[in-house]
């Protein structure tokens, strides 16, 4: 038994030591990979709980290193598009992947260019997805056009190059809560208990190796993945999208994209854009709710703008466009561990896959056989 | 301000105690009373200013009244007391249910009234409530003249003010009289900061981790069409232990706040989910309410005094009003009937086991039946209670009656080998999903279930110390004393309890209101 007195300087001091113990569980661990620390086998070396926390982990992780290449776009690109390619390896290139999962078009580029205001970018290699483009007929266009002052959440630039002025008091309560918050906390645990290869993960280079997707491959089945996304998309694609607000102003990511453009001319930098490829079964399902034509007529405006914009060093490939690889069967429902050679689902494809279109895209880079793709521009 | 914020914790509860027990003694015991009046109406102001011109005219109203009630116990203050009455049902129905009748009316009689859509100020329901109480005993001369300092603090002393405990002059007053409680006392910090320890942690981590599974199936109108049996109790249980750790979580903190200041507050919980009957829940959950029900509403109506016909029917419409108090909505009428319905069948029940001379008290298998029952009773019923419109309340229960069906995520059945076949033989399907969510969720469930059923609770971990005040003497007596952990100021407690409050100050920077603000 203690003193009332005692106690309370007992409560007191515990609660100090807790949360010393707690701030310096998390800085070690890191799960969200926001202060570089280093990884440990066993320890922390996979991000098993970063999934939820992309768009924090890639505003601050990035300004660890040096990059001269960026890999840029959503999920597709975060988990189809290695940055350790052999193409960028021989070239020298210091690549990062800065996919975004659920990112839309603004907040893409927005990272994008966060970072090509800070670093010595190079190359930026743009994926540009039909569906980032669709508004629903219902929408209203933003009133007044496109802010591009407008401060994003945690970046140090806004889109036009500006400083963000919430960056540091958004900068001080990210990193709060990823030293002192009870999720950082879990998470840390998460990743400490869950080091194994089953579970999601991202490298110091923003890369996924979709580890997690292997492992529900494994045990669920690939048409389990298949039939989960369909059903998805299905509810998606069924309602009224169009390429145009209710007004007949054209989606603003189009505003956006030449916006982007502009800024990457002016500093000299080369954008490669690409759309990627999707499973047979996605272009069933936009055939099925007559988007397939609207896809046609984006590729062409697509084209038109990065004409208008004039820059000599932009070019324009296609991976949406037929091909031998999007053909591929999907496995029976009964069969487990049995993997499409290409893709994950419909939507979204492998590392495989993303290899062949960067042996395309950078065959001027490092001689490379592969036939994938068409370049349009 | 809430009490699971940095403002609250850091800066406003520490800055009041201090300067509480500096105004006291340096100044005088009314000065600190003063200071505790105004610092209760910052933060009561500090959520929305221009309601705090409400409480106070409210105070103002109700203590005038009651100050002339008090010696005079002629007629005319038989109409005074129906005014005060009226006054604050008329001021809580406006902007309670002003929105709701307008609505209705426009349904009965397919008129098109438009009423702005009024905001219900905060902890209305709880200050009106404790007024009424005053002007109904002050009437009945169960009062003595208070000044009006000592009336404000009774009515918004922060601790209590927002949501409960539900307080009674007579046991709140004479507390801040008494001259122990005038000096900072270690063992009444001790004391306090580790019952607001606990409390923080039940709301914080506990309640609100609870919540993630609740939101999608209660707040998406259109997920309870194709909901599955799993996913509705999953969804529903979660939410029954929800309410429970918030709102007791609330209590705790608001007991452990007033006893820094040396105040006893009321037990409002007494794990109510081990309640063998719905009599026995309604002893156990929301204590106060209960008793202010029963002594200003049901024993007003006749109680139990005019025969059996009439006391039923007393206690559902007791019930029903409980229900309307919760909120202007359908589904807190159907709640608060099914709970008056529950309570006729019980007290019925009784009667029949009473005439036919059985007595199983000491039944294990009867005891068991009795728990399970009560406890599926009272989850029944809070399906209205979450629910947002009646509709959904009813494709919930339909969903959790395996009306559509029962599956399990693809995940989860993959790692279930053959056995998913017996499960597909006895109609269970396989969906998408890797399964973690629904784990994750009957992973919670099943511990707060166990935490309520098997650990005691802070009144009685804190029995040595008179953490709470009961009603009588013997409220709970029976439990009391049995708990097989009880605190007491050692090493241990301190770790533990420090521990327990680290973790609720680690979700600060998630912003979460209490699940009772709302009523």
């Amino acid at each position: 038994m203690l003193s009332p007195r005692r106690y309370i300087f007992a409560f007191i001091l515990a609660f100090l030591g807790f949360s010393i113990l707690t701030v310096s569980l998390n800085y070690m661990v890191d799960p969200y990979l926001m202060m570089d620390t280093k990884r440990w086998q066993s320890f922390n070396l996979h991000k098993t709980k970063i999934g939820r926390h992309l768009k924090i982990s890639k505003a601050y992780h990035p300004n660890f290193g040096e990059w001269d290449t960026l890999l840029v776009g959503n999920s597709r690109i975060e988990m189809g598009l290695n940055p350790h390619h052999s193409c960028f390896l021989k070239s020298a290139n210091k690549v990062y992947n800065l996919g975004l999962p659920g990112a839309d078009v603004r907040q893409q580029l927005e990272y994008a260019l966060n970072l090509i205001y800070q670093q010595p970018v190079k190359q930026v290699f743009l994926s540009i997805d039909f569906v980032d483009f669709l508004v629903l007929n219902e929408w209203q266009a933003p009133k007044g056009g496109i802010d591009l002052s407008a401060p994003p959440d945690r970046l140090r630039f806004t889109f036009d190059g500006s400083k963000n002025p919430n960056h540091t008091w958004a900068k001080f309560m990210d990193h709060y809560r990823a030293l002192f918050s009870l999720d950082a906390l879990f998470a840390s645990l998460q990743t400490v208990a869950l080091q194994s290869p089953t579970q999601s993960d991202r490298d110091n280079h923003g890369f996924n190796p979709a580890r997690d997707y292997e492992y529900g491959v494994n045990i669920e089945g690939a048409n389990a993945f298949f039939v989960e996304k369909m059903s998805v998309m299905e509810n998606k694609y069924s309602k009224d999208w169009s390429l145009k607000y209710n007004n007949g102003s054209p989606s603003q990511s189009y505003a956006l994209l030449a916006s982007f453009l502009e800024i990457a001319k002016k500093k000299d930098i080369k954008v490669i854009l690409f759309t990627n490829p999707f499973h047979q079964n996605f272009w069933d399902l936009l055939q099925d709710n007559n988007l397939y034509e609207t896809h046609q007529v984006w590729l062409d405006e697509v084209q038109t703008l990065i004409s208008n914009v004039g820059a000599s060093d932009t070019s324009l490939w296609d991976f949406s466009a037929d091909s031998e690889y999007i053909h591929e069967k999907v496995p029976a429902s009964h069969l487990k561990g049995n993997p499409l050679t290409w893709f994950w689902e419909p939507a979204h494809y492998r590392k495989e896959l993303g290899d062949l279109m960067l042996d395309r895209m950078l065959a001027d880079q490092c001689q490379t056989e592969s036939k994938f793709g068409v370049r349009l521009l | 301000m809430l009490f699971n914020s940095f403002e609250f914790i850091f800066l406003f509860f520490p800055c009041t105690v201090l300067l509480y027990f500096f105004f006291v003694r340096f100044l005088g015991h009314e000065f600190g009373l003063g200071l505790l009046v105004f610092a209760s109406l910052f933060f009561y102001a500090y959520w929305n200013p221009p309601y705090i011109i409400l409480i106070i005219t409210s105070i103002i109203v109700n203590y005038v009244l009651g100050a002339w009630l008090v010696p005079n116990k002629n007629r005319a203050s038989k109409v005074f007391l129906v005014l005060g009455i009226a006054l604050n049902l008329a001021l809580l129905g406006y902007f309670k249910y002003a929105n709701f009748f307008v609505d209705n009316i426009n349904w009965a009689i397919g008129t098109s009234w438009n009423l702005e859509k009024i905001f219900l100020p905060l902890a209305i329901s709880f200050f009106t409530f404790q007024q009424i109480s005053y002007l109904v005993d002050s009437r009945q001369g169960k009062t003595r003249e208070y000044n009006f300092l000592h009336y404000c603090l009774f009515v918004c002393f922060f601790p209590q003010l927002i949501a409960g405990p539900i307080v009674h002059h007579k046991d709140m007053l004479p507390q801040f009289m008494k001259p122990e409680n005038l000096k900072p006392r270690w063992t009444n910090f001790a004391i306090g900061i580790t019952i607001f320890a606990i409390g923080l942690f039940k709301k914080t981590v506990v309640a609100d981790s609870l919540s993630v599974y609740v939101g999608p199936v209660y707040d998406d109108p259109s997920a309870a069409a194709s909901l599955d049996f799993f996913a509705a109790w999953g969804s529903t249980l979660a939410y029954t232990f929800q309410l429970y750790f918030d709102f007791s979580g609330y209590s705790d903190m608001a007991i452990g706040c007033a006893r820094v200041f040396g105040i006893k507050l009321p037990v409002n919980f007494f794990s109510p989910y081990k309640s063998l009957s719905i009599i026995d829940f309604w002893r156990r959950w929301h204590i106060t309410l209960s008793s202010f029900l029963r002594d200003y509403l049901y024993i007003a109506l006749g109680g139990n005094r005019k025969g059996k016909t009439r006391r039923y029917l007393n206690l559902f419409l007791t019930m029903l009003l409980g229900g309307l108090w919760h909120g202007a909505g359908w589904p807190f009428i159907i709640w608060g009937l099914l709970h008056g319905s529950f309570l006729m069948v019980n007290h019925a029940w009784r009667g029949a086991m009473r005439l036919a001379g059985l007595n199983l008290k000491g039944n294990q298998v009867y005891q068991l039946f009795s728990w399970l029952a009560t406890f599926l009773a009272v989850v029944v019923a809070w399906v209205y209670f979450r629910a947002p419109t009646l509709e959904q309340g009813n494709a919930i229960l339909w969903a959790m009656a395996g009306v559509n069906g029962a599956q399990l995520p693809g995940g989860l059945a993959a790692h279930l080998g053959d056995s998913i076949n017996v499960l597909k033989s006895i109609g269970i399907s396989v969906g998408f999903g890797s399964g973690s969510l629904f784990v994750t969720n009957f992973l919670w469930v099943v511990v707060a279930g166990a935490c309520t059923v098997f650990l005691p609770n802070v009144a009685q971990i804190f029995h040595y110390y008179e953490a709470v005040l009961y009603e009588h003497e013997s409220s709970f007596k029976a439990y009391r004393e049995c708990s097989p952990i009880n605190w007491r100021p050692s090493m241990s407690w301190a770790y533990a309890s420090a521990l327990l409050g680290l973790l609720g100050i680690l979700t600060l920077t998630q912003v979460s209101e209490f699940l009772y603000f709302q009523f």
